[in-house]
Order: structure tokens, then C-alpha cells, then sequence
């Protein structure tokens, strides 16, 4: 098992369906993911991420092609051998009552236990592990109906670290999460890769955060996935061309999008630091470029706590006590 | 659980004690032990002992057999009268009872060979488990096998119907009697044959506890922490069919137990585990069918009320209160 | 009309409250009075007036009438077409076997045009009709045959009804002309009641003085057998009735056919102390007490051997009568498809079922004979 060695591999993969007649999704991938590493598979809905994810742990055949995991074919790995290699979450909400937490986590022990699932020591500590990794540690004892979304999804990916698998695959864990507690998976997943060792794969819609902490992204389009650095692919421009929209412009600077804004008004704005950047956002919102030369002018001054805006123009002087107002006050002047 | 099994001594032995006939509890003890009047003994070792021990064993199975059908379809109201098991054996009955030649000698008097009856409901469950079990190799949806479970359930309804349609006055009267259950008629080699199916019903079953809590987190779960779905599917569907069989060709389809005793049995417990729930389950089938057992020879002056019409009474407002309590069935289980 | 309407309901009532009181005696009143309580045949001027009262179960106040107007006569004034009947019939239908009995005591058996359920019927010359095709199955129940029955082109269809005809089958042929007469002989209650019933065919096929000889012969052998009963008989023998299916035992009331027949054979039925229109679910259990104390079991089912009898239910073998095999069953006369002679010539010859029933409960009384419609299981 050398570090960094790789862990999940598709040679000419073609995933699909099979009904009446054969449905091709996508065809001809041939991707990598390295333990220890954190990839995230990120493209617009409809493309076949879960599709993809779902061939790649075996939940759904391939219709061509190859997926290695372990440096083994999937096709020949046996069904107990499986679930030792890899684990997944799925997207599905949680509809159960009346199971702790901590059984549920125990659940990941299955390939290991015997019939009746009792456990063993190494068991147990795997399973006290897994949930002090994912910080749940104090709700073991809690049914996993009482507990919050986030708290539920966290349940999930102990359940299938409980599992020791050396790949972890995951379709949108952030789903449903508010915003701190997507902060909260995505970090998580990443210390897993980081202290672990572990190589984990997860679909997502949060841009920012795939691009700030995944090491590789999947990105996938109507063409085919791309994969590379996060900064690869914005260097290449891939990114860019995946989402962008008349609405939609992406920042290479930044690595975020923004909207599209129409029509730009220019004023003129002087003051300095916080108080200028969040001035420039809000004009910017509203349609307002920053140019020295416009014909009016926003001085900002700061008298202690209180911020205060002087708007100079053909009109005369006006003051407002917060950008909201400030905002509101140009607007109707536009009108 | 301890005191469940407690509950269910009290009430064998009030079942014992309560009857048709009138018959004082000293004397009930008496001819228990062998001590009391040949008239006595009779009636308790013939009559009552049978009755009691065929509901202990009923209900166990049959709420078994629903719980497993609750979990691997992952519906609240699956039980073996939804799945079609009973109609199975009720048209296995059907096609002995209501058909008009020879067969004429087996109604109004059954005094064929014991084991006909049996042996056409076994047949026609059997039959059932069989086509069920097919579709589920081929259909990887287990909602699409609920359905056809259901739709094969009423297709069979249709035609017993028909058959009743075409039938007399006497040939009805003796299925329809079939059809309200009845826990009485049962000897002891038939008592013993039901004992081994039922144990052997358990047995498998106890063995599927761990699939079966992982079945209950939904089926890409359970698949990816191990679970051989299909595999498990069939040993879940077979041991589900040998319980609900077997009590069902011994004593007519009874009612309402499949469904409603694994919610009494989780309101109870307060837990989904099945290695706690199977167990309570069939404790809870073995007490309430007991009860129900009593009730039914309450009427008295010889009367009695059938089963079936009891374990209504009392599996239906279960059912009800589960919908629409605040435990809500939209939230599962 | 109404007057004698009036009067014929009024007959009616006496009658059947006569019958009530007269329960425990076998005496009854001279041989030419009709004792059926539920058919009344009044005779006018050149024609004859049938009233069947409570045609089906629970009918209480409901009455058919028919007229029976020769053929070379007029229809009376007044009287519908409807409700006539022709006679002497040329083609009549005959639902039940109990009515092809009849027809055959009467030797009017060519008179038969169809017959329903031919798998149950005894007698061989109905049958070989029905081999070489010169009578009909019309079926029965939901599989009636309307059209074979309106193209046998039945002069009367005698049926029975079990309820309310709007809920049968027979309704439906209604519209069709054919002429259904709904026939109370199986819910007479007293043997030579329903015996009676062979004076309507008398009357229907031209045969009346042959109907009245026959029921005057077999009333007359009744109440003399009944009587030699009552005086020479020593005990009254316990008789357990019918079987279980299942857990439940439908016991017959002592008011019924089989009970009266056994009460005048000098038995005493077991549940004498229950009476009503139906049988009552019992359960086993319940039964078992009172049939072990029971001498002799009579028309256990469909049994034909002591062991169906055991396999059916083995806590019977365990009663005393069971263990000194003093068990009969009517089904001496019964053909290879079920049809039973005990349903179809017995309800013409209750004389003969008598017999039998006092050979069996007190062989004392007729030594040496062997039974008609009954036999001992083995």
C-alpha cells in the first residue's frame, strides 16, 4: 500500500444504462484518484455525476470499459471483498426512526462482523473512531430522527469511515446542508485525506469550495470529464467554459463567478479600506463602476464607529447613514 | 421482553381456562394434570391445550412474516394477506372446495382426510411464494414486487370469486368458514408440523438480523456496506412465505396480524433493531392472538365469534392510530 | 275475492298454529285436510286456486297465487293470464329433486323438459334422459341458462326460492313468458308436510286421485309406524345430528325436518331445547359435552366411514357412540357424482325414512330390518 499510489482508475469506461435499449451517459473515460487524495467531480445537473460515481463503486455495471480499484478489476472483486475496498453515501435523505446513531455507524462494520453483527473490540474502536472524527462523538446515544440534517449527513460519512475503506465515495454530501455546515463536510472530508490517508471522492455543487480544497477536480461535461488541478482547469479555461452563461462570468483572479451585470453607471468614490471595498460591492450590485472622473462623487468619512456617505452632485450635498440608504438614494435618483 | 413473556403465560393460561363450555379453574388444573374426570380431560387436552398452543404459534409467525415483509419492502402496511400468500391458500381451498364433482364429498361434514384442505393451501402459498420470488430475481425495484405482489393478490381474489359465483349454498357456506380463520380443528400431528415450520421460519429469519437493519437504512446502503440484496431477497421472501404458508393452511388466513403487530411491537420497544424487534414481534403475535383466542369464546352459551373478526377489531384501529398518530406514516418507520 | 283470500290466510294461521300445539302429538286430523301449512289448494267451480304462502325464507305475509285452469276452458273474469297455469302441463322444468321425485312417483317423469344440476340427481331414468339429450341441465344459481330454459318452451318452471327472487337468478326471467313457480316444499318442516306437496304435481300433470292415494298410503304408514312408537317404545334414545367443519358445528334446530323425524322415531334429539329458523354455529368444543352423552350419531355429513369421520376431526373417535360405532348416515343411495336418493324419493316416502329411523334408534321395534335410505358406518 504505498502512499499516494493510485487507488481508483476507469480505462475507457462507457456508463449507461441498460432498458430496453442501451442508453449511453458518456463514454470513453479514462480517470484517476490517488489515495490521500481529496477529488472533487463537479459539473452542471443532468450530466451524469451520480451515474458516474455509482459505476465507479459498482452499484450500477459498466457498459464498456474498465474501473480498477486496489490495482483489482471491480469485475473481478468479489461482493465480500468489496465493501472493504470501498464505500459510498448516497444522496437519499434518511427516513428511518428509532435507530441510534451509534448502530447506524456500527452498520459500516458489516463486512467485517459476524451473523448476528456482534462486535469485537477492534470493532468497537473503529466505529468510536469514526465518530469522534466526524465530531459526533456526543450524539451516539441519540436516535438519528432527533438529530439535525447536518448532524444526520455526518452519521453517514462516519457509517462508511467505520467502514476502513481506503476509497470513499460520496454523491453530494453537502446537499441540503446550510452553508456552515458544507464549510464543516468539505473540511472534514479533506482531513481525512490529509490524516488518514484516504482517498475521497465526492460530486458537488459548491464551485468555490471544490476549488479551494480539492486536489483533483472530475469536471464533467456534455463532452466528456476533464480532469486536472483546480488550477489547471482554470488556466485551460475549462471552468469557465463549463458554467459560464450570458449570466454567469467567471473571475480567474478570484476563482469565483459573479453575475453578469447590464448597464454600468460610473461614480466617483473616495475613502479607503473596508469601508471602500464593501462600497465598491454594493455599487457594483447595483450597476455602478468606480471611475475618478464621473460626474459625481461618494466620499465616505468614518467618525469613529459610525460610517457615514456625502453624495456630491448636480443636485447638491446628500448625506446617508448606510449603504442600504446610500443605495436606495442613488436609485431614485436614476429613476 | 421479560415481561412480555410473562404476559404470554398469563394468557396461555387464561386461554386455557376460558372456553366454550363452562368449566371452573380448579377442574381445568385437574384435568391439565391428568387428575380430573375423562369428560374434563378431554375437553382441555382436546380442545383447549390445542387451541392455545396453535395461537402461540400462529401469532408468532404470522407477525413475523410481517415484519419481514415490512423491512425488505420497506412499507409500513406489507404484511402476507397484502403479498398475496393468503390468497394463495385461500385459492388452493378454492379449487377444492368449491369445485362441483366428487369433490362435493368434502363439504358440509369435512370429513375427508384432514390433510386435503391443508395440504390445497400449502400448495396454492407455495404457488405464490414462487411467482413472487421469480419476479424478484428479475425486477431489481422491490417497489415493483410489492406491486405485483398486490396485483397477483387481488388477480386471485377475482377468480375464487368467480368460483364462488358459480358455487351452491353448501359448498359456500363450508369456504367462507374456511375463510374466517379458525384456531380449533388443529391435532396434534398437525400441531407438530406446524411447530417445525414455524420454527424453521424463525430460525432463518433470526439469522437475516444484521442484513435486515442494514435493509431498513435503504437498498443502495445496505448493498454498499455488503448486503447480497438478491440473495437476501430470496432466503427473506422464503422464510416470510414458509410462517405465513404454513399458518395460513392450518388455519385459514388470518387477518390482520401480519400488519399490525410489528407497530406494536416497535411502539413497545421504541427501537428499529431487529434483533430486539423480532423477538418482541413474535412474543407480541403469540400474546395477541391469545387474546384474541379468549375474546372470541366470550359470548358464551357455545357461541363463538371468529378469529378473523377479532384480530380486526383490534388490528385495525392499530393500523389507523399508526397513520394517523402523531408517530405519522409519512415519516416511516 | 277478497273473502277468500281472507279466509284461505286465515285457514293458514289455524293450520299452522295447529301444527305448533300438536308438536308432541303424532294424532292428526283426517287424511283429506291439508296439514302443509305453507300451500293451500282450494278448489272452485272448474278450476283450482293455489296459494303458496312464504314462498322463501323469511317471506312472513307474502302469498302467490296461481289458478289452474284446464286447458279447454276459459280463463275466470278477472284473473290475469299471468298467474294461470294450463293443465294438464305438457313440459315443465324442475329445479329441484325433490320435484323430479314427485313427478316420478307420479310416472309423469316424460313430463320432465329440463332439470337442474344433473351431477346430483338418483334417479336413472332422469338421467338417462339427460344421457340421450331428451332433458336439459339449465344450470342453476349464477350460471342459470335463460335462453336454453325459453327455448325448451316450459308450460312452468318450478323453482324454489332461497330469498327474495329480485336478488336470484330465477328473476331474470322475468319477460321472457315463461312461468316460474316458487315452491315451499323444503321449507315445510313436518315430513308429511312437504310429502303433501305431491297433491300440486297431481294437479299440475292431470293426476290428482294418483297424488292423493299415494299421500293418503304414506301419511296413513307414518302415523301408524309413529304411534306403534309411542305406545311400545321403552326410552327415548339421545341422537347427536350434522358434524363439524373446522371449528364450527351448525346445529340443526329441533323444529326442523331431520328433528321432527327423530322426535316421531321415539329419539330424543339433543339440542331438543333449541328452536328457530336456521342452524346455529357452535363451536366444537361446545358440542362435544352434550354428543358425549349422545347414543346414537344420525347424518354425520358427508361421511361414508368411521375413519373419514376421524381424520375429519380425531377428538370425535373419543365419543362413546363413535367407539360402539352406533353411527348412521344417509347415504345408502348415492350415485358416483354425488346425487343422493335420501334428497330426491325419501321427501315422497317419509313413510320409509320412518322406517329406517326407528330401525336404527329402536331396533326392538323392527327386528331384523335393513335400513332404505341409511346405513351403519364401518
Amino acid at each position: 500500500m504505498s502512499k499516494g499510489g493510485i487507488i481508483a482508475e476507469t480505462r475507457g469506461l462507457e456508463i449507461g444504462y441498460r432498458r430496453k435499449r442501451v442508453f449511453t451517459v458518456m463514454k470513453n473515460l479514462s480517470l484517476q484518484a490517488r489515495r490521500g487524495e481529496l477529488v472533487a467531480l463537479i459539473g452542471r445537473n443532468g450530466t451524469g455525476k451520480s451515474t458516474l460515481l455509482r459505476t465507479l463503486v459498482g452499484l450500477q455495471p459498466a457498459l464498456a470499459g474498465e474501473v480498477m480499484l486496489d490495482g483489482r478489476s471491480l469485475h473481478d472483486t468479489g461482493s465480500s471483498q468489496l465493501p472493504r475496498i470501498v464505500s459510498f453515501v448516497s444522496t437519499e435523505p434518511v427516513a428511518v426512526r428509532n435507530i441510534r446513531v451509534r448502530d447506524v455507524v456500527s452498520l459500516g462494520r458489516f463486512p467485517y462482523t459476524n451473523w448476528i453483527g456482534a462486535q469485537t473490540a477492534a470493532d468497537s474502536m473503529a466505529v468510536t473512531a469514526a465518530l469522534e472524527a466526524t465530531g459526533i462523538s456526543g450524539l451516539e446515544e441519540r436516535s438519528i430522527d432527533s438529530i439535525s440534517d447536518g448532524e444526520k449527513q455526518r452519521t453517514l460519512i462516519a457509517r462508511s469511515l467505520a467502514q476502513d475503506t481506503g476509497l470513499l465515495v460520496m454523491d453530494e454530501p453537502t446537499a441540503f446542508l446550510d452553508l456552515p455546515s458544507r464549510y464543516g463536510i468539505v473540511s472534514l472530508l479533506r482531513r481525512l485525506t490529509r490524516e488518514k490517508g484516504k482517498c475521497v471522492i465526492y460530486s458537488t455543487h459548491d464551485l468555490d469550495t471544490a476549488i479551494n480544497e480539492a486536489d483533483r477536480i472530475w469536471l464533467m461535461t456534455g463532452d466528456g470529464v476533464s480532469e486536472g488541478a483546480p488550477e489547471d482547469l482554470m488556466l485551460t479555461g475549462s471552468l469557465a467554459r463549463a458554467f459560464e452563461s450570458p449570466l454567469l462570468s467567471f473571475s480567474v483572479n478570484d476563482g469565483t463567478f459573479s453575475f453578469v451585470r447590464g448597464r454600468q453607471n460610473t461614480i466617483a468614490l473616495e475613502g479607503r479600506g473596508k469601508a471602500a471595498k464593501l462600497t465598491t460591492r454594493a455599487l457594483a450590485r447595483c450597476g455602478y463602476t468606480i471611475d475618478p472622473d464621473a460626474p459625481s462623487l461618494i466620499s465616505i468619512c468614518e467618525k469613529g464607529p459610525v460610517t457615514e456617505w456625502k453624495v456630491t452632485d448636480g443636485t447638491g450635498e446628500r448625506y446617508y447613514g448606510s449603504l442600504y440608504d446610500l443605495v436606495t438614494g442613488l436609485q431614485d435618483i436614476d429613476q | 421482553m421479560a415481561g412480555l413473556f410473562l404476559l404470554m403465560l398469563i394468557l396461555f393460561m387464561a386461554d386455557m381456562l376460558t372456553g366454550s363450555t363452562q368449566m371452573a379453574a380448579p377442574d381445568v388444573l385437574k384435568a391439565l394434570f391428568g387428575s380430573g374426570p375423562a369428560g374434563d380431560e378431554i375437553i382441555v387436552m382436546q380442545f383447549r391445550l390445542p387451541k392455545a398452543l396453535t395461537a402461540i404459534l400462529a401469532g408468532a409467525a404470522m407477525s413475523v412474516s410481517g415484519l419481514l415483509m415490512q423491512t425488505l419492502f420497506r412499507n409500513p402496511l406489507a404484511g402476507p394477506d397484502v403479498m398475496g400468500v393468503s390468497s394463495g391458500a385461500g385459492l388452493g381451498v378454492a379449487l377444492t372446495l368449491l369445485t362441483l364433482t366428487p369433490l362435493f364429498t368434502l363439504a358440509e361434514g369435512s370429513i375427508l382426510s384432514g390433510w386435503g384442505v391443508i395440504l390445497a393451501a400449502w400448495a396454492g402459498a407455495g404457488a405464490v411464494m414462487i411467482i413472487i420470488m421469480a419476479v424478484s430475481v428479475r425486477m431489481r425495484d422491490i417497489m415493483t414486487v410489492l406491486i405485483v405482489g398486490m396485483l397477483l393478490a387481488s388477480a386471485i381474489s377475482a377468480v375464487v370469486s368467480l368460483m364462488q359465483y358459480f358455487s351452491n349454498e353448501v359448498m359456500l357456506r363450508t369456504y367462507v368458514i374456511w375463510t374466517m380463520g379458525n384456531l380449533g380443528n388443529i391435532s396434534y400431528p398437525q400441531i407438530r408440523a406446524l411447530a417445525l415450520a414455524t420454527a424453521a421460519g424463525l430460525a432463518i429469519a433470526f439469522t437475516m438480523v444484521k442484513p435486515l437493519n442494514a435493509i431498513l437504512m435503504g437498498e443502495t446502503f445496505s448493498r454498499t456496506v455488503g448486503v447480497r440484496m438478491q440473495r437476501t431477497r430470496i432466503v427473506l421472501l422464503a422464510s416470510a412465505s414458509i410462517l405465513a404458508g404454513s399458518v395460513t393452511a392450518f388455519c385459514g388466513p388470518l387477518a390482520f396480524i401480519g400488519v399490525a403487530v410489528p407497530h406494536i411491537a416497535r411502539l413497545l420497544f421504541g427501537t428499529s433493531d431487529h434483533r430486539i424487534l423480532m423477538p418482541a414481534t413474535a412474543l407480541a403475535g403469540a400474546v395477541i392472538l391469545l387474546l384474541s383466542d379468549i375474546i372470541s369464546a366470550l359470548p358464551g352459551g357455545g357461541h363463538i365469534i371468529p378469529v378473523n373478526t377479532v384480530t380486526s377489531l383490534i388490528g385495525i384501529p392499530v393500523v389507523l392510530w399508526i397513520i394517523l398518530g402523531k408517530t405519522g406514516l409519512g415519516r416511516r418507520f | 275475492m277478497t273473502r277468500s283470500l281472507l279466509l284461505t290466510v286465515t285457514a293458514a294461521l289455524i293450520l299452522t298454529s295447529c301444527r305448533h300445539a300438536g308438536q308432541h302429538q303424532a294424532a292428526r286430523p283426517a287424511p283429506d285436510t291439508a296439514i302443509a301449512g305453507r300451500l293451500t289448494i282450494e278448489r272452485e267451480k272448474y278450476y283450482f286456486k293455489v296459494t303458496v304462502s312464504q314462498p322463501w325464507q323469511n317471506s312472513s305475509g307474502i302469498e302467490q297465487v296461481w289458478y289452474l285452469v284446464p286447458r279447454d276452458s276459459i280463463i275466470p273474469a278477472g284473473i290475469s293470464e299471468d298467474h294461470t297455469i294450463r293443465i294438464p302441463v305438457r313440459k315443465m322444468i324442475c329445479m329441484s329433486t325433490t320435484h323430479i321425485a314427485m313427478m316420478r312417483a307420479l310416472g309423469a317423469d316424460s313430463l320432465i323438459a329440463g332439470i337442474s344440476g344433473s351431477s346430483l340427481i338418483y334417479d336413472s331414468i332422469v338421467r338417462e334422459g339427460l344421457r340421450k339429450g331428451t332433458i336439459r341441465d339449465v344450470g342453476y344459481e349464477g350460471s342459470l341458462n335463460k335462453e336454453l330454459v325459453v327455448s325448451l318452451e316450459p308450460d312452468l318452471m318450478m323453482a324454489y326460492g332461497v330469498a327474495d327472487p329480485s336478488t336470484g337468478n330465477t328473476s331474470r326471467l322475468s319477460g321472457t313468458g315463461v312461468k316460474v313457480f316458487y315452491n315451499a316444499d323444503y321449507l315445510e318442516e313436518h315430513p308429511l308436510s312437504r310429502c303433501e306437496w305431491i297433491r300440486l304435481f297431481g294437479l299440475l300433470t292431470g293426476r290428482e286421485e294418483k297424488a292423493d292415494s299415494i299421500f293418503r298410503s304414506v301419511s296413513g304408514a307414518y302415523r301408524e309406524l309413529a304411534a306403534r312408537v309411542r305406545e311400545d317404545a321403552t326410552s327415548r334414545p339421545k341422537v347427536l345430528l350434522g358434524a363439524p367443519w373446522e371449528d364450527v358445528w351448525y346445529v340443526s334446530p329441533s323444529d326442523s325436518y331431520i328433528g321432527r323425524l327423530i322426535e316421531d322415531a321415539g329419539g330424543h334429539y339433543i339440542y331438543s331445547d333449541m328452536t328457530g329458523p336456521n342452524s346455529v354455529p357452535y363451536s366444537v368444543e361446545s358440542v362435544f359435552r352434550r354428543a358425549a352423552e349422545a347414543d346414537l350419531w344420525i347424518n354425520p355429513g358427508a361421511a361414508e366411514s368411521l375413519s373419514e369421520i376421524a381424520a375429519g376431526d380425531p377428538r370425535l373417535a373419543s365419543l362413546p357412540l363413535f367407539r360402539e360405532g352406533k353411527v348412521w348416515n344417509n347415504r345408502r343411495r348415492v350415485t358416483e357424482t354425488g346425487g343422493n336418493d335420501y334428497w330426491e324419493s325419501a321427501v315422497v316416502r317419509p313413510d320409509m325414512l320412518l322406517r329406517d329411523l326407528v330401525s336404527i334408534i329402536h331396533p326392538e321395534l323392527m327386528p331384523g330390518y335393513d335400513q332404505f335410505y341409511y346405513r351403519m358406518l364401518e
